[in-house]
């Protein structure tokens, strides 16, 4: 059954590759209207701030429309959209942390999210602040993790990949991505837990 | 299973992913530790909380700046040659170009410091002959030393 799923969606994208190669604009407005919420779920699990999210989500969407006369069709249309979307968000990441050096500390995006947050903000319950700072630690913890670690932790994540189409994304193998995950959820899990103990003191 | 054991698998284990051994030694560990319930807790409320932070719901106008951006690009990046401007062109080659002047300044400082002349009125260092009773081959030639 799934043998037959898997073919069917693979003749779908064969078929939308090609249109897209054509230059069909219905073909790439199909594209976005099927990937959109993926691509944004992934760059926002990546990136944290959604404005920045929506700005490289609309970079992926224009990557794929400028190279989709280099894909090969190797690996499946989605996990090449993923890929982009993945290498785009690192690139972004580290503009961020080149950018820190010549901006004033207040000037950071997550500062000013932090300050946010942190500041007594009179309207929001207290709840809500709770909630806000929790994330922030999450987000904080993700961060910290290396690069290929964040990366099989995110992709995980997402509701529509499975470990082996992780790997395909990362260009690596299933063993591989298993043991990135266990470390990078270990890794987590010892931040939250200072987290933890901090909030609980 | 002990504590520090159990956190470790907490996250496998809330995201369903641990094997069925672990599951139960995780569960197990769990009926009858508080301290780790808590924490599971925890864990399970911050994940869920980023997991509802990064639902995102279809936004109707996407498309419209994706081809925007699109429309852009593709007027914004019209030759001059490698689709540079010639502000950018300009900054590459003055880049590289001072850094190799600066690298030839100090290069040719360094030989100029190096090959500068002794000042002629700093006195040297030692002014007077080795007192005689060190400066044993003159006080005693060897020829002296071995016919004795």
């Amino acid at each position: 059954m799934s043998n037959l799923r898997d073919k069917s969606v693979g003749m779908h994208e064969k078929e939308m590759t090609d249109r897209l190669r054509e230059g069909d604009e219905e073909a790439f407005r199909e594209l976005v209207g099927e990937y959109q919420v993926r691509v944004m779920s992934l760059c926002l699990s990546m990136l944290h701030l959604r404005e920045e999210a929506e700005d490289v989500a609309q970079e992926v969407f224009v990557e794929v429309y400028r190279s989709v006369g280099r894909f090969r069709g190797e690996s499946r249309l989605s996990t090449w959209i993923y890929r982009i979307a993945v290498n785009k968000c690192l690139n972004q990441i580290r503009h961020r942390q080149r950018r820190k050096w010549f901006l004033l500390p207040g000037q950071l995006p997550e500062k000013q999210r932090q300050e946010e947050i942190a500041a007594p903000a009179g309207d929001l319950p207290s709840a809500e602040i709770e909630r806000q700072q929790r994330l922030q630690r999450l987000w904080q913890a993700i961060d910290a993790l290396p690069e290929n670690q964040r990366k099989a932790f995110v992709l995980s994540r997402m509701e529509d990949l499975s470990y082996r189409e992780v790997a395909d994304i990362m260009g690596t193998t299933l063993p591989a991505v298993e043991s990135l995950l266990q470390r990078a959820r270990i890794n987590l899990q010892q931040k939250l837990w200072a987290f933890y103990k901090k909030e609980r003191s | 299973m002990k504590c520090k054991q159990c956190h470790k698998e907490l996250i496998t284990w809330l995201e369903g992913s641990a094997s069925q051994e672990k599951r139960e030694a995780v569960e197990a560990h769990l009926a009858v530790c508080a301290g780790c319930r808590e924490f599971a807790g925890y864990l399970r409320e911050t994940l869920a909380l980023a997991a509802a932070e990064v639902k995102v719901e279809e936004d109707p106008w996407f498309y419209t700046r994706v081809k925007a951006r699109l429309t852009w690009k593709t007027q914004t990046t019209a030759p001059p040659a490698r689709g540079k401007s010639s502000g950018q062109a300009l900054a590459g080659l003055l880049q590289p170009a001072f850094f190799t002047l600066l690298l030839l300044l100090g290069i040719y400082g360094g030989i100029r410091l190096g090959g500068a002349p002794h000042r002629q009125n700093h006195p040297p260092l030692i002014t007077e002959a080795p007192v005689p009773w060190m400066d044993e081959m003159n006080a005693e030639p060897l020829e002296t030393f071995l016919m004795q």
